[in-house]
């Protein structure tokens, strides 16, 4: 018998625990496609992703639909410690999208986590100035998402391609240090993180060309024009 | 690992490998001859895609790309909850969904015996002889060259 | 001033449909089914299957037949069908000492374990066209080709009586052994590895590495080995062949012996997640070449041989032969060996393998440049009237100046 060199994450899938992905894998997997490239190329715009009728365990409906479609044999995937302890998620990560599993952040391509176990963003692969597009992209299960931002204090002030003006944006349980990571992060620009907030069947997009201001006075950045975009 | 452990995955091993070879037609006609119309789930849609095959440098060096090639795959899940799985060479959803289902059936202690004989055997004692008619065709064309020092083997 | 082209699209059509009737040809004959070529054409089919760079005959024996017979066409038919489909990891590597051997020769030992097993060749063929082909569709009456080889062993005297066997001359078959069964082949190269006398092809305990893949990330110079076989096998047989005989004819220091040649069908595993054992999937037409290489030593190591490695889908032996003795070129640099010729250049063989590549570059120029052009003419036409008027002009420092003009 021939030497195995796929071993990155041998073990075996439970096979009791899988359960169906898409019901048309490329119509499907298209569409999702899709609906992830609009929310990248209209950031903060609020879409819905609902064509599996189950997940497993913790995922919601649009992390699950999002890792279907762009998780594969070539993509590496870090998991929140909640996620990867879960072998429900796990075998029906690896079993439909055959994707390694890495433990450490820095190595992933994708990074999929809970909103209270985020990984600190500098851990992550910001890409370099060669290949920017080389950073891992960091999914994150939200409570919700919402574009109105008045009466939030985790509100933010969306600016930059793909925006006309400006949108507003909040998504629910997201830790203070990492929103303020986040900000912090578009000084390196080209360099940086792509995420995408997933809460229940609907998910966002905030990519790293997008400019980022907190929307109340936290963090002493006043953004003055926020008000009059919702 | 128990050793029941082992000798059942190698026995799986052994029917999986013969699912998955057997030519389409006499897979087909096997299987419709059982009439065995079991209820299942998809888990997996037949579905076709590519496998990047491997080779070794020089055969048994470090491994390197050697092509992709076509294959289909398919996981049902039956009602008893046994998985079938299938991965089979070429672009047939048909053959790769009766390979599931087959493989899923053949977990099952009611139905192993009587699908052992009545179609791993007989698709096996198909590839067997066509392996055997293969081999004597080239040994057909095996050559001594003349030589002066040769033992006798 | 030549301006953008729109249009043409009823050209272009009835361009297509001109293609179209002229590949079906006279409707008088029988169409040429798929499954036709694919029995018939082999060969066709399994260099579009390597450059191609997926297995799967039927899909190649389809693109053939859609591309009029025209392999480079056919090639880039499947390579960008291979983009639609979904990959579905790796296999395991296949072990290709398993094969099932069709055909096995050597040209460094006479006798060797398993011995030559000499299969379906046209090697010793006499390259005389067969007119009994040309019976249509008859080919059991075809008198079949004068087996020979330079010890003159093979004779056949196929007699009209056994026309149900045309495959096999009886003469041929009693001649060789009775047995119907083949020994074991062990590699031929091994051989020499157990005096020490050649290069291993790993170091003993050497950890597997997972190969790049060019499919998924671009080749970076120098490459690894691995990149550099990868890159060859989906190469155009054309351009290696020629390499292969530019380095043997000196343009590379390598004149080699064929150590091992095999052709068969090799099993193909794989680990799926869900079950976490290596599975077959079914099996694949592989042909392999080692080729032996001098190598006059260093000082780390005592003077022995090296290897170059080839294989090839289907049964590709000119494939797989240029393959190795491509890459033995390429592993000059290495070896410590001086590199003084393109064939050992990684970047210029590496960058001009790919047959869809040089294709599309070349078939680019078809493109309009109009634009382009114009302005090349315009330039022309101003120095052509700029050195006329200087030559015009009695000038006496003119030879000084002509060149300074242009």
């Amino acid at each position: 018998m021939s030497v195995q060199v796929n071993s990155m994450n041998r073990g075996a899938v439970r096979s009791d625990l899988l359960m169906a992905g898409f019901d048309d894998a490329v119509q499907d997997a298209q569409k999702v496609f899709r609906k992830v490239l609009k929310a990248m190329s209209e950031p903060g715009t609020i879409l819905t992703a609902d064509l599996t009728d189950k997940t497993p365990g913790a995922l919601n409906k649009s992390s699950w639909e999002i890792a279907l479609t762009l998780f594969d044999a070539d993509t590496k995937i870090w998991l929140s410690p909640t996620l990867a302890g879960d072998d429900v998620v796990v075998s029906n990560l690896r079993f439909h999208c055959q994707c390694p599993m890495v433990s450490e952040p820095a190595e992933a391509d994708f990074a999929l986590a809970l909103a209270d176990e985020l990984p600190e963003l500098k851990t992550l692969n910001w890409g370099n100035s060669e290949y920017p597009d080389q950073s891992t992209t960091l999914i994150v299960q939200v409570e919700a998402i919402t574009n109105q931002v008045q009466d939030s204090d985790e509100g933010w002030c969306l600016t930059g391609p793909g925006i006309e003006t400006e949108r507003g944006l909040s998504a629910k349980g997201l830790p203070y240090s990492f929103r303020l990571d986040l900000v912090n992060s578009r000084k390196r620009f080209p360099l940086g993180v792509d995420c995408v907030f997933c809460a229940d069947d609907q998910l966002v997009a905030l990519p790293r060309s997008t400019e980022i201001k907190p929307s109340d006075n936290e963090d002493g950045i006043r953004n003055t024009t926020q008000q009059e975009a919702n | 690992m128990t050793m029941s452990e082992q000798q059942s995955k190698s026995a799986r091993q052994h029917w999986i490998s013969v699912l998955a070879k057997a030519d389409s037609k006499a897979l087909q006609d096997q299987w419709q001859a059982l009439a065995i119309e079991p209820e299942y789930q998809f888990i997996r849609k037949p579905e076709i895609g590519l496998t990047m095959m491997r080779g070794r440098v020089g055969g048994s060096g470090q491994p390197f790309n050697l092509g992709e090639m076509t294959l289909t795959r398919c996981a049902v899940r039956l009602a008893s909850g046994s998985l079938g799985v299938s991965y089979v060479a070429g672009r047939n959803k048909a053959h790769a969904l009766t390979a599931a289902l087959a493989d899923a059936l053949l977990q099952d202690r009611d139905y192993q015996v009587a699908l052992q004989e009545q179609l791993i055997a007989p698709l096996e004692a198909q590839l067997v002889a066509a392996k055997a008619e293969r081999e004597a065709k080239a040994s057909a064309t095996k050559v001594d060259f003349f030589t002066l020092v040769r033992g006798e083997d | 001033m030549y301006v953008a082209v729109k249009g043409g699209e009823k050209a272009i059509d009835n361009a297509h449909a001109l293609m179209r009737e002229q590949r079906r040809g006279d409707t008088a004959i029988a169409e040429l089914s798929v499954e036709q070529i694919k029995q018939q054409l082999p060969l066709a089919v399994d260099r579009v299957m390597n450059e191609g760079s997926v297995y799967d005959p039927e899909l190649a024996a389809l693109a053939l037949k859609q591309a009029s017979g025209d392999s480079v066409e056919a090639i880039f038919l499947l390579r960008a069908y291979r983009t639609t489909l979904p990959r579905f990891g790796y296999s395991e590597p296949v072990d290709t000492e398993q094969m099932q051997i069709e055909r096995r020769i050597s040209g460094t030992f006479k006798d060797l374990p398993g011995g030559q097993v000499l299969g379906s060749t046209y090697d010793y063929t006499h390259r005389l066209l067969d007119f009994a082909l040309l019976a249509e569709g008859d080919s059991a009456l075809s008198e079949p080709e004068q087996a020979s080889n330079n010890m003159g062993v093979l004779q056949s005297d196929l007699s009209a009586n056994n026309v149900g066997v045309p495959q096999f001359p009886s003469e041929a078959r009693t001649e060789t052994k009775t047995s119907d069964k083949l020994e074991a082949c062990p590699r031929v190269l091994e051989l020499l590895n157990q005096e020490g006398l050649i290069e291993q092809s790993r170091a003993d305990g050497e950890e597997d590495i997972t190969p790049r893949d060019l499919t998924r990330q671009p080749v970076n110079y120098p490459a690894e080995r691995a990149v550099r076989l990868q890159n060859l096998i989906r190469g155009d047989e054309g351009f290696l062949l020629s390499l292969s005989y530019a380095s043997m004819r000196g343009y590379g220091d390598s004149h080699p012996f064929a150590g091992e040649m095999r052709s068969g069908l090799v099993s193909v595993e794989l680990v799926p997640e869900e079950l976490g054992f290596p599975i077959e999937i079914g099996e694949v037409m592989l042909t392999e070449c080692e080729m032996v290489n001098q190598f006059h030593g260093s000082k780390d190591q005592p003077p022995q041989f090296t290897r170059g490695y080839g294989i090839a889908m289907g049964r590709a032996e000119r494939k797989a032969m240029s393959v190795a003795l491509v890459e033995r070129a390429l592993r000059a640099e290495e070896l410590g060996e001086a590199v003084n010729y393109p064939t050992q250049d990684q970047e210029f063989v590496l960058s001009h393998t790919d047959c869809v590549s040089a294709n599309g570059f070349v078939s680019h120029l078809k493109l309009p440049h109009y634009v382009d052009f114009q302005s090349e003419l315009e330039m022309i036409r101003r120095l052509r009237k700029a050195a006329s008027e200087a030559s015009a002009q009695p000038s006496e420092d003119k030879a000084d100046t002509a060149g300074e003009k242009i």
